[in-house]
């Protein structure tokens, strides 16, 4: 059993809660014990990076050292947008002494240690598994289904941020799908914002752009769209009623699911039911269609 | 007792605001030996040589110093000064002050005391100074030129009518490089073929060049005035003194569905090709790769038909050495493939093209006879979208720079699509639009005015295929990044230019420099543009950057020039730091030992074996001997010597040593 850190974040344990699920089957499955950090609060994804900088990075950096307490060096932070602001705070924290400083003196001390924990993504937890440890899980190869990755902004950008090299036409999902015996289709919005920012404010912008990535994914021929963020989630999912209305559903999955799904895990451990497009019968469908 | 003279140089502010220069001349003053010393605030100026003239006669001084910038400035600025006075030049040394000191500190009495501490170190060490005569060594009248394109073509031409002799290395079959896969060319609009054919035909026909193409460069040893070149030329499998460039073989060949490199990819070519039909030397080659008799041992045709039984399967790469006095390096550059920008449409649709591919599609020579057809279904396209600095000014991408070139060819290209299709729409994506040269904004504005192409400021971010068409999405960068999309037929991605993909290894082999982006370096950015620091290597072209082909052969005629002034001269002068083994009178002769570890150390391969022999021949000891022509007094020897036998001329045991010690005061 590995430990790695594991930082939920609001989102999967409210809304995304299927993406817990899923992430805790399939973790155990890779022998992976997920260690909450213990008592964690908000990483500041919400208002607070846009309206006091410094406590921003004070409630990524409290987790960040919740994590190092509990010595932890590895925090996976399966939510995009968490996983964006812990990794800024570790990058500011080790770049900016002086912000490093007041970040510590808001938070009792130990400023050294904040930027020793690393914040990982879901992609780079599973890519970090060798040839071979995803695929001996298969039970029920996807072969033949179609699938989009959905990447949106903050998995990857920015890169400066992320670590991430291939940006603007990235393949780190399509590999992860391609472990599980599917095919990624190539097309055009993998990278487009879904609109998220705007989802309180203005939803003319959230329904154009969930059209359009929608409506790339079924030109190219998908079955389904994976993603591993809730809040694009929420957008393809949530919202597929209102910009694709009366068309054929384009299932939208955590990339943890279709993995739980390609391993034959059950869709009460998948939390398949959670979904406002259902995944079945699409699903059974498309693998039957291969 | 020496009579030195010390000058002390404000460099304007660069020294005088952190160095108090007239408190470093007064401590100067009271060091002994020192006759004479003063600061000025220009040494380097036209009075403040005539000031270092004058004190060296007045005083009869013997050994100068000037405390000023890098000695890889002015040292060479100052020895004339002081072998104009009648001092030889190697007593003059340089005390850096700027670099070593004034840049480099803020406490102005601190980096005083510094600056005082070096000059007191150089005086100790001009006193160990002994003068020094220039090393004279033999010339070889003869150039190379690597790279055929219209760089290496203008550089040869220049070089071969100014008297001497050429070899003009070529890696492709034929000379013309890019220039002649161009169609016409900015901003006068005349065929590039018209006006470089000639060229290539007068390189190859006159009496001073020597064509090698089809070759490269394998190793190069030697320095300048006596480079000794080897040339690895390929195994063409086509004996070419017997080829008539009849044209049997390529028309009869098989393999007839190979992407031709010259059209980019948009013709075909055979396995036995040559690759247009204005080819210099008109001579084909075997593609290995892709040839049946090599892949399969069957065929052979080639051979059967040809009258002269010029084709040779047997034929090997053959390697020859060259001795040439100086080396132009005009190898050009390349373009970013399609494939680089996946955003637009995956990196490999077939009507998303780059400008080189729209060259080849506008050319009369190409593969379409000129007309403006998509790639995909031979389509006339009706709107065509052309994308700016596809890859270049993108330092998030790796590339900062602008390559130039693009603003002015891709007016041309919207001025000839709407020439060629009547009715047709063409919309220029750019971040701006950079005209500088003579009659190049009038040609933009021609394109905008007269011609009726649209040009919208912003940056293109996506490409995709829609319908049978290519929907370009754009932010208007006028209107807040506003979004625009739209509907093309063909886009033409004016794809950066980069350096050749084996630079690094090419400038390895010639010990040149190069930049973080792979463009070789020049010696100085202004006033050293051709020169490398490589003494006798220059460059041309756009290897150095990129350039348009007027800034292109400017820079070769530039270079041609270098060459020809090297070449002027009898002999060359260098410069006597060299190694030196130490002598001594009989019977010890020397203190080495002959082990030779220098030789090992040796990068130049400059250390020789000299046999001493009593006055009967018979042999006494064999011991180090120093090639002075070969040594580049890099002191590596010095370094290794057990017994300590070797020693540095101007960089002396005895000047370094007591330059240190001057230094512990």
């Amino acid at each position: 059993m590995t430990a790695l850190g594991y930082y939920p974040g609001c989102s999967l344990s409210g809304a995304a809660r299927e993406y817990d699920l899923s992430l805790r089957a399939v973790a155990a499955r890779l022998e992976t014990e997920l260690r909450e950090i213990p008592d964690w609060v908000c990483c500041g994804a919400t208002s607070a990076h846009a309206i006091d900088h410094n406590a921003a990075f004070c409630l990524a950096a409290d987790a960040l050292l919740k994590a190092h307490r509990a010595g932890l060096q590895q925090v996976l932070a399966p939510c995009a947008m968490c996983f964006s602001r812990l990794a800024t705070a570790t990058q500011e924290l080790r770049r900016n002494s002086s912000l490093a400083r007041q970040v510590a003196l808001s938070l009792g001390g130990e400023a050294p240690r904040l930027a020793q924990v690393q914040a990982i993504n879901l992609l780079t937890w599973l890519e970090g598994f060798p040839a071979g440890v995803l695929e001996k899980h298969v039970v029920r190869p996807l072969k033949g289904l179609k699938v989009a990755c959905y990447y949106g902004c903050l998995l990857l950008r920015p890169p400066r941020v992320t670590g991430a090299v291939q940006v603007e036409a990235p393949r780190k999902m399509e590999a992860i799908v391609a472990r599980l015996g599917a095919q990624a289709v190539r097309w055009s919005m993998a990278t487009e914002c879904c609109g998220a920012g705007f989802s309180l404010t203005d939803k003319t912008v959230v329904l154009r752009q969930g059209r359009r990535i929608y409506g790339a994914a079924r030109a190219a021929g998908a079955d389904l769209m994976v993603l591993a963020c809730p809040m694009c989630h929420s957008n393809l999912d949530m919202r597929q009623s209102e910009f694709a209305a009366g068309e054929a559903p384009l299932p939208v999955l955590y990339l943890t699911q279709l993995i739980g799904l390609a391993w034959g895990l059950s869709r009460e451990e998948l939390g398949l039911r959670g979904h406002f497009v259902p995944v079945e019968p699409e699903f059974s469908a498309a693998l039957a269609r291969g | 007792m020496s009579k030195i003279g010390v000058f002390i140089c404000h460099c304007g502010e660069n020294i005088g605001k952190t160095v108090d220069c007239p408190a470093v001349a007064a401590a100067a003053r009271r060091i002994p030996g020192v006759a004479y010393a003063v600061d000025y605030r220009y040494t380097c100026s036209e009075p403040g040589q005539a000031q270092i003239r004058a004190a060296i006669k007045q005083y009869s001084l013997t050994g100068l110093i000037v405390g000023a910038c890098s000695p890889r400035m002015h040292e060479r600025t100052f020895r004339k000064v002081a072998a104009a006075a009648g001092l030889n030049p190697y007593l003059c040394e340089i005390a850096n002050l700027r670099e070593q000191c004034s840049w480099v500190h803020a406490d102005r009495s601190a980096a005083t005391a510094k600056a005082i501490a070096i000059i007191r170190s150089a005086v100790a060490r001009v006193q160990c100074n002994t003068p020094l005569l220039p090393i004279h060594v033999p010339l070889t009248r003869r150039a190379l030129v690597i790279g055929g394109g219209i760089a290496g073509i203008q550089a040869a031409l220049d070089i071969a009518d100014g008297g001497v002799e050429v070899i003009l290395l070529e890696r492709a079959s034929s000379l013309g490089g890019h220039m002649a896969q161009l169609s016409e060319t900015f901003p006068t609009l005349d065929c590039s073929q018209c006006i470089l054919t000639p060229r290539m035909v007068e390189a190859a026909s006159h009496p001073k060049i020597r064509l090698e193409t089809y070759s490269e460069l394998e190793r190069v040893d030697g320095y300048v005035g006596n480079f000794q070149v080897t040339i690895r030329r390929k195994a063409r499998y086509v004996d070419w003194s017997k080829c008539t460039g009849c044209g049997t073989c390529w028309q009869k060949c098989p393999q007839k569905k190979i992407a031709a490199e010259f059209e980019e990819g948009l013709g075909r070519r055979t396995a036995i090709s040559i690759p247009s039909p204005q080819a210099v030397p008109n001579k084909p080659v075997i593609d290995r790769a892709n040839c049946l008799k090599f892949k399969t041992g069957k065929c052979g045709i080639c051979q059967k038909l040809c009258p002269t039984q010029a084709v040779n399967f047997e034929q090997k790469d053959e390697f020859f050495t060259e001795a040439v006095g100086t080396i132009v390096v005009a190898t050009g550059f390349q373009t970013l493939g399609k494939e680089y920008f996946e955003l637009y449409a995956g990196g490999d649709h077939p009507d998303v093209i780059t400008g080189l591919q729209f060259e080849r599609l506008a050319s009369a020579s190409g593969p379409t006879g000129g007309e403006i057809r998509r790639p995909s279904d031979g389509q006339e396209p009706r709107t065509v979208v052309f994308v700016q600095c596809a890859g270049s000014r993108e330092p998030a991408t790796g590339r900062a720079y602008c390559s130039k070139i693009c603003c002015m060819y891709t007016a041309k290209h919207a001025m000839l699509y709407r020439h060629k299709v009547h009715g047709g729409r063409a919309f220029v994506l750019c971040m701006d639009v950079r005209t500088p040269g003579k009659g190049y904004d009038e040609f933009y504005r021609r394109a905008v005015e007269q011609d009726g192409v649209n040009y919208l400021r912003s940056r293109a971010a996506r490409i995709y295929p829609e319908n049978g068409q290519l929907v370009v999405e754009a932010a208007d960068t006028l209107n807040g990044g506003e979004r625009l999309e739209l509907r093309a037929d063909l886009v033409v991605l004016a794809s950066a230019a980069i350096p050749q993909s084996d630079v690094r290894t090419l400038a390895q082999k010639l010990g040149i420099g190069y930049d973080a982006d792979g463009w070789l370096s020049e010696a100085h950015p202004k006033l050293r543009p051709v020169e490398t620091n490589t003494a006798g290597i220059f460059l041309a072209g756009a290897a150095q950057g990129p350039k348009d082909i007027p800034d292109t052969v400017g820079q070769a005629s530039a270079a041609a020039a270098k060459v020809l002034g090297l070449l002027s001269n009898q002999d060359l002068q260098r410069d006597p730091i060299v190694a030196r083994v130490r002598r001594m009178p009989p019977p010890e002769y020397s203190t080495c030992l002959g082990c030779f570890a220098c030789a090992a150390a040796c990068p130049y391969q400059a250390i020789e074996k000299e046999e001493i022999k009593d006055r009967h021949g018979e042999w006494i000891k064999t011991i180090a001997r120093v090639n002075a022509g070969l040594c580049q007094g890099c002191g590596t020897c010095v370094s290794v010597c057990r017994s300590k036998s070797i020693d540095l001329d101007g960089f002396t045991d005895d000047q370094m040593c007591s330059a240190l010690e001057a230094l512990g005061g």
